[in-house]
């Protein structure tokens, strides 16, 4: 696939601050993929964006979009944001409150969207993004998720060649978080444009992309599609950030175990155990929550032999199986759910 | 409402009007509003009673031209200070260049120098032999530039917005930099260039600020009488002293208060609309918007345009009262100048210590009685600051006519003259200023601590004591500068209501320009001056990203 976005060695530092917001990072973005761009506050993911969107002027490295060099150390290189062709998508929006839904959306086109083409591209958004009826309704009259929609539809308006969401999600409630989500999703993906978004939510970026850039300290740490940083994280902090684990420390070195492959079964032997166990082991179970939808079992091991002898895992028991607190027990984990972490 | 024991009841859709223990503070509201109001509310009746032979004269003579001056003062002053104003909240807002943080502090340093000082620096300016004179002298036909000056209208429209464009720029500033913030940054992204970007999206947007900035530009405009009595334009303010110095007439004096009243009424009433429309904004935007850098022409353009400003503004008129003083320097060792230093010091603390004291109780009762009714009564207090002080001193001074004819039959003035009726004029036109930052914290911030002190058995007072008093004292210091730096610059109510004989700095410097003394009066100005400047210093370092402390010039802020 064509790339359309191209990052080489981007560096910004800012004043009175000793480690840069970002360093050395490279990457790429490839033609109608939505990638996440995912880490802590302060890991230097919303910086990128803005130098990106050219709100922000590096200090170093260059970025081209769609072949044309928008930043670098030359003066010439340098883009404005106004002449970028990069559409973003606020946090908080950022609608302008003196103007209407169908205003708003043509904000970037010719003549604010009030020429022929203009109000039939505006058209077009309003119906990809599900806004019909609310035309002439200003901003305030909206509720979150329809605001959220407007922002959306504005920043596609001009027919960007790249977009970028910066931490878009925050303000919405969770239950409309998972209505909004897979709609969005359809959309962007509906207009086929690329998409760069920014987010400290690991469920926003599984829900969302495509591909997950991970970023710490400024830096790039991992890349790659969802399930691959799911389950095979390059090192434990990624492994930490993107769901609940059990880091434990075997002969050969140190792996990563999620819960959910934790497999727990009564003393008598009932429960899972297909024969491939890496690990099978007698525990007791020293604290348990229910959450819902699984149990949260606490297992303290307790078996001589194994180097996992003392340590509590945690582990996510399905079904309606019952467990006791102090009960007996035995682990069992399989080989392939072993996330191996080097030394 | 009716009166029940202790207890003022009222049932109606808000419960009972007071809660059982705070019908004191809902008695100190009615009783303390009603002081502050008594005075105007007389003014206002006075305008539709009947009026006398000489009112009748002035109506028919002089009356349309304080009215059209007083028009065209205000609307050549909002006009320049607006454009002014609005570009240096822009340039300072949009732009990162060298030597930013000094332009900071001289745009707002104009507010050191009343426009009744400027008035007279810029007529010396102008004066024949100036080096000004004689440089245009040599340009154009020296007659003509002998004539220039600045003693007419387009002058004093010139010296007032010069003096007053700071709290346009104070009210944009913020909002330019903060507020929209994600708009202008949206806007930039959707392609606005610079121009489109300020005339699209920044000037729609902080139009509530505009409108409250020139809101209290005009409230200056009409507040002045020592520039436009010096520069000889008659406007209704400048009338009321005619009407009242020179024909000792007080019924025409104060028909015309209360027509300038009127007049202020309509400025607070637009904007008041413009603060419901600021409502839908998110105020919560704590990111400045990201600056561009300035460079080639238009660095030189901003910067050239920045420090002509500032020369205009606040070196040329402080050169010339350093020239002058240079000449008069020994006032300084005039036992009269000690006097007007003390007399001001003295009266600007004691301005200070009431305006505080009842800003604290008001805005706590407030907070207590938390009734909508109360709400809008006290509401009623915190309207002075928009009042002209001739306005306010014209109803203080019949209220206390009234208060020693009725306990000495006159013989003694003991309430009208007299430094106590100075400070109840001072507290209806400053409280609000000390108000405004109070409010702020006392009224908005604390309501859990105060809900744990209660709950722990402190009553209403002690808690206002002993929990909110400690912990706002910055708020305190910056409404104790805010009143301070008025009360020191402040003329028209001053020189109606001081006790016989009793001068400050800001009124002796007005006698003396006056009298063809204008070298001596530079002394006491420019003491006024640095006094001044030295408060707004301690402010713009002090103030450095606290929100409310420069309320009192950016109602819009927060």
């Amino acid at each position: 696939m064509e790339q359309i976005l191209k990052i080489r060695e981007l560096t910004r530092r800012f004043p009175r601050t000793a480690a840069p917001a970002v360093e050395n990072l490279s990457l790429a973005l490839e033609e109608g993929t939505i990638t996440a761009l995912v880490g802590e506050s302060g890991c230097g993911k919303s910086t990128t964006l803005r130098m990106i969107a050219g709100f922000e002027v590096p200090d170093n490295g260059t970025i081209d979009l769609k072949d044309r060099r928008i930043s670098g150390p030359g003066r010439k290189d340098w883009i404005p944001p106004e002449s970028r062709r990069v559409g973003m998508v606020f946090q908080d929006h950022a609608l302008f409150p003196h103007l209407k839904v169908d205003a708003n959306i043509g904000f970037g086109l010719k003549a604010g969207g009030r020429t022929a083409e203009g109000r039939e591209r505006i058209q077009e958004l309003v119906e990809l993004t599900g806004l019909s009826g609310l035309e002439q309704r200003y901003p305030h009259e909206l509720s979150g998720g329809q605001q959220q929609r407007v922002a959306i539809a504005r920043a596609l308006a001009a027919d960007p060649d790249l977009l970028l969401m910066d931490e878009a999600f925050n303000n919405l409630d969770v239950r409309l978080k998972q209505r909004l989500l897979p709609e969005v999703r359809s959309m962007l993906k509906e207009s086929g444009i690329a998409t760069l978004l920014v987010t400290h939510d690991r469920y926003e970026a599984f829900e969302l992309s495509d591909r997950i850039i991970v970023m710490r300290d400024g830096r790039l740490i991992q890349d790659g599609t969802p399930k691959e940083i799911y389950e095979l994280p390059n090192e434990s902090y990624i492994a930490d950030f993107f769901g609940e684990t059990n880091f434990v420390n075997l002969d050969d070195g140190r792996y990563a175990i999620r819960p959910e492959n934790v497999w727990i079964s009564g003393s008598g032997g009932e429960g899972t155990s297909d024969g491939n166990n890496r690990i099978e082991i007698g525990g007791r179970i020293s604290n348990l929550r229910y959450r819902g939808q699984f149990h949260e079992l606490f297992v303290a091991v307790h078996d001589e032999s194994s180097p996992l002898n003392g340590k509590t895992l945690l582990a996510h028991a399905h079904g309606t199986t019952r467990f006791d607190l102090n009960q007996s027990v035995r682990i069992h984990i399989s080989d392939a759910s072993l996330i191996p972490l080097g030394s | 409402m009716r009166r029940d024991g202790a207890e003022l009841t009222v049932t109606g859709t808000f419960g009972p009007l007071t809660r059982r223990g705070r019908s004191g503070w809902a008695w100190w509201i009615l009783i303390a509003t009603a002081l502050l109001v008594l005075p105007l509310a007389d003014l206002v009746l006075n305008v539709f009673g009947k009026s006398g032979e000489a009112w009748n004269h002035l109506a028919r003579t002089v009356l349309p031209r304080y009215i059209s001056n007083t028009l065209i003062l205000g609307i050549g002053t909002l006009l320049l200070s607006g454009i002014i104003g609005t570009w240096s909240a822009w340039i300072m807002a949009r732009y990162r260049f060298p030597g930013k943080g000094v332009f900071g502090i001289l745009l707002v340093l104009p507010l050191a120098l009343p426009p009744y000082i400027s008035a007279y620096a810029w007529s010396g300016i102008f004066d024949y032999g100036s080096p000004l004179t004689v440089i245009l002298g040599r340009i154009m036909d020296p007659v003509q530039a002998a004539r220039m000056g600045v003693a007419h209208l387009p002058g004093a429209i010139f010296v007032l917005a010069m003096a007053l464009y700071p709290y346009v720029y104070l009210s944009m500033k913020p909002v330019m930099t903060r507020s929209i913030a994600p708009q202008l940054e949206a806007a930039r992204n959707l392609g606005s260039g610079p121009r489109a970007l300020f005339f699209r999206t920044a000037l729609p947007l902080a139009r509530p600020a505009l409108v409250a900035g020139l809101g209290l530009v005009l409230m200056e405009v009409l507040n002045e009488y020592g520039a436009v009595s010096y520069l000889g334009v008659d406007t209704l303010t400048a009338g009321i002293f005619r009407s009242w110095f020179h024909f000792y007439d007080i019924s025409t004096a104060r028909r015309l208060g209360g027509i300038l009243l009127l007049f202020v009424f309509v400025i607070l009433s637009v904007e008041n609309r413009q603060r419901y429309r600021r409502r839908y904004f998110s105020t919560n935007n704590r990111r400045p918007s990201s600056m561009e850098n300035l460079n080639g022409r238009r660095l030189v353009g901003a910067v050239t345009g920045l420090v002509m400003l500032i020369f205009i503004s606040l070196i040329a008129p402080m050169m010339q009262l350093g020239l002058w003083a240079s000449r008069s320097w020994r006032y300084l060792l005039r036992d009269e100048y000690l006097e007007l230093t003390m007399n001001t010091l003295i009266l600007g603390v004691s301005a200070v210590a009431v305006c505080l004291v009842l800003a604290m109780t008001l805005v706590y009762a407030r907070k207590l009685v938390k009734h909508p009714v109360f709400q809008r009564i006290s509401s009623l207090a915190f309207l002075g600051y928009a009042v002209p002080g001739a306005v306010i001193a014209l109803g203080v001074m019949q209220i206390g006519g009234k208060v020693d004819g009725f306990v000495t039959g006159g013989r003694i003035l003991f309430v009208s003259g007299s430094i106590a009726a100075l400070l109840y004029a001072y507290a209806i036109r400053y409280l609000p200023i000390a108000q405004r930052p109070i409010s702020a914290v006392l009224e908005e911030r604390f309501s859990a601590v105060d809900e744990a002190s209660l709950s722990l058995g402190r009553s209403p007072l002690s808690t206002l004591m002993r929990i909110h008093l400690p912990n706002m004292a910055g708020t305190l210091r910056a409404a104790s500068i805010l009143v301070f730096l008025d009360v020191l610059k402040e003329l028209p109510l001053t020189m109606i209501l001081r006790p016989f004989n009793f001068n400050t700095l800001a009124v002796r410097t007005f006698e003396l320009a006056g009298n063809e003394q204008v070298a001596e009066s530079s002394v006491p100005a420019l003491t006024l001056v640095l006094l001044s400047a030295l408060g707004i210093l301690v402010m713009s370092f002090k103030g450095k990203d606290k929100g409310p402390i420069w309320n009192r010039y950016s109602r819009s802020g927060n």
